[in-house]
């Protein structure tokens, strides 16, 4: 662990009150988990100590994304090999447009490869939605704006394996539109869907990876997907290292276990099984409506508003006021972010080591 | 002999995971040893005796008083009958390979029969999201043997379902046989997204609700296999006897994946 500035600790009061909500708490629940990787290492470690679940907020990444990888595998990439190679970049759904246009990440052509033809923009089924920053030559293609995605998805995979379809609804595309479509993803050297988890299940997701699979076949193709929100991604890849398995994870029986449905931290709290809740959010994720239903104990990040929680500790924001550990993801790896304004405020590490030893000492 | 049996002294305070309580597991075991048997999932280290009162000989039968929160009833069974009065929790027989599960009530959490390759589990309620379905992962979800479901299935029934024949006399949800490669699903109607991703394998309702586009039609079906499938369920689910039509219009599916699925359409 480093810090550019010396952390202050929290409040002796407020972790004394947050040990004893957790330490007494028979089925707790740590969630939330926006925070870097010395954070989410010290909530597993208390997780493991107090026999608690754990989960974090970006739910349609572990839910959807991370579940058809195990399920059938994943083609994917970078977003700095997409904007580089990539000569057609298919935007599946209107998340994608949206992800495009706020990070910017593709609204150059990237240059890497000078023998690379010119890039081509395909939408599928993004209703009106068109990207404004990204870069393409010539025109915008579109198939199914008032379709969705996994019908439009479906019909283009039929087709591009010679497969017949059935009779087309009025508000469908033709199947000479789909069939162009079909071609035009067939005739890349080398595409990228992207795609957002939060907008589809894991059948459909599952279905865009079996499109990926089926034009792999004569050309290269693969996916991109819009980076998990709140560091979800290097959370689940530090629990991946940590226990064997991606979040949710739960301690009750003093060994990990992964399952989705009995650690959703949200169904936990709503269906009266968890009695103790420990929200992590200093990178995001607010303190979620349910979690009056239990005493809580948030970690937030300073000046953070409409917190009603039961114990409250104001902590440092990695890369902000102190230095910490992130995935990147432009290039999907870890990286150590200095502090762009540092403050003596306390870590969500060592807060969380800090209950857990008020948790050890109180312990028989 | 009176049934093992086993009576909630109180709700259960955590779920609890029931899979060591099938007989072969308990098969020469005293009561007070059955009462032994861990079965929590917290730290409170939860034993059989902890929640409930256990009564009648060990044998090849069990009955359990239902509650939400008991998860893997008749897990891995491999014989003999479990009769659960009220609702379960998740995993009710998963991976069962022979016997019967009874549920009065409805399974409540998810998965049920997921990875059963014999056997058969009846629910006198409904059914959660995911039953029959694979569990994040695994390769593939029911695999043999007979599930009926009384009331209504939740999303993605029979997702990944390889081999079995599942009988829903309500409706089910949104992706009732998504992805499966084998077996029978039978509903009195299919909500949306029916046999999405669908390699193999046979949908059969009186109704269908927005069926995909990828799935062709072939004309009319009035082929012995129905025949054959309604006069095994007049024996194995005669409640479910009346499901199966006698003339049907048939769909090819799904076209995204293999296409050798099939919906038929009847009533």
């Amino acid at each position: 662990m480093s810090h550019d500035t010396p952390a202050r600790p929290a409040d002796p009061q407020a972790i004394a009150r947050a040990a004893d909500i957790l330490g007494k708490a028979r089925n707790p629940v740590i969630a939330g988990l926006g925070c870097d990787v010395d954070g989410v290492r010290a909530a597993l470690q208390l997780a493991a100590r107090i026999g608690a679940a754990i989960d974090h907020c970006s739910i349609a990444h572990e839910r959807v994304e991370l579940r058809t990888l195990a399920d059938s595998g994943v083609m994917n990439t970078t977003v700095s090999e997409a904007r580089h190679r990539a000569d057609l970049i298919v935007l599946a759904g209107a998340g994608a447009v949206a992800w495009a246009d706020h990070g910017k990440a593709l609204a150059d052509g990237g240059g890497l490869y000078s023998w690379r033809g010119d890039r081509g923009v395909l939408c599928l089924a993004t209703g009106e939605a068109r990207p404004a920053h990204v870069a393409v030559n010539g025109d915008v293609a579109t198939l199914g704006d008032g379709l969705p995605l996994h019908r439009i998805v479906s019909l283009i995979r039929a087709r591009l394996g010679g497969r017949p379809i059935g009779p087309l609804p009025s508000n469908g595309p033709s199947a000479e539109a789909i069939d162009a479509v079909a071609l035009q993803m067939k005739s890349a050297s080398f595409g990228v869907i992207v795609v957002d988890p939060e907008e589809v299940d894991h059948v459909t997701f599952d279905a865009i990876q079996g499109l990926i699979k089926d034009l792999n076949a004569e050309t290269r193709f693969t996916s991109l997907s819009v980076p998990a929100k709140h560091h979800g991604r290097g959370a689940n890849l530090v629990s991946a290292w940590t226990t064997g398995d991606r979040l949710p994870v739960g301690m009750g029986r003093g060994y990990p276990e992964q399952d989705d449905w009995r650690f959703d931290a949200e169904r936990l709290v709503t269906s009266g099984e968890a009695d103790a809740l420990l929200w992590i959010g200093v990178l995001g994720g607010d303190l979620p409506a349910w979690s009056g239903r239990v005493p809580t104990v948030a970690l937030i990040h300073h000046g953070a508003k409409a917190n009603t929680a039961d114990v409250s500790v104001e902590v440092g924001v990695p890369g902000v006021t102190h230095g910490g550990v992130l995935t990147d993801s432009i290039r999907d790896g870890f990286t150590y972010l200095e502090a762009k304004s540092p403050q003596p405020l306390p870590t969500v590490a060592s807060v969380v080591a800090a209950i857990e030893a008020a948790i050890a000492g109180a312990a028989p | 002999m009176a049934a093992l049996g086993f009576t909630l002294r109180h709700a259960p305070p955590e779920r609890l995971d029931l899979s060591p309580l099938i007989p072969a597991e308990l098969a020469g075991k005293s009561l007070a040893e059955i009462e032994k048997i861990a079965v929590g999932t917290s730290r409170a280290g939860v034993r059989v005796g902890d929640v409930f009162a256990v009564s009648g000989e060990v044998g090849d039968e069990i009955r359990f008083e239902g509650h939400a929160r008991l998860d893997n009833i008749g897990r891995s069974l491999n014989g003999g009958r479990i009769i659960v009065d009220g609702d379960v929790g998740a995993y009710l027989g998963r991976g069962m390979k022979k016997g019967a599960i009874e549920v009065s009530g409805s399974a409540t959490g998810p998965y049920a029969g997921t990875m059963m390759t014999g056997g058969a589990i009846r629910i006198g309620g409904d059914a959660a999201d995911g039953t029959a379905g694979s569990v994040p992962g695994a390769m593939h979800g029911m695999a043999g043997g007979l599930m009926v479901i009384a009331g209504a299935a939740g999303a993605y029934l029979g997702d990944r379902m390889r081999r079995g024949v599942i009988v829903v006399l309500g409706g089910t949800g949104d992706a009732a046989g998504a992805r499966m490669v084998g077996g029978t699903i039978v509903a009195d109607r299919l909500g949306t997204r029916a046999g999405a991703g669908m390699k193999r394998g046979t949908l059969i309702a009186t109704a269908v609700d927005d069926l995909e586009p990828t799935f062709v039609p072939t004309g009319t079906y009035d082929g012995v296999f129905l025949a054959i499938l309604a006069k095994h369920l007049a024996t194995e689910a005669p409640e479910a006897e009346d499901l199966v039509p006698a003339r049907t219009r048939r769909f090819r599916g799904d076209m995204a994946a293999l296409g050798k699925g099939e919906v038929l359409v009847g009533g």
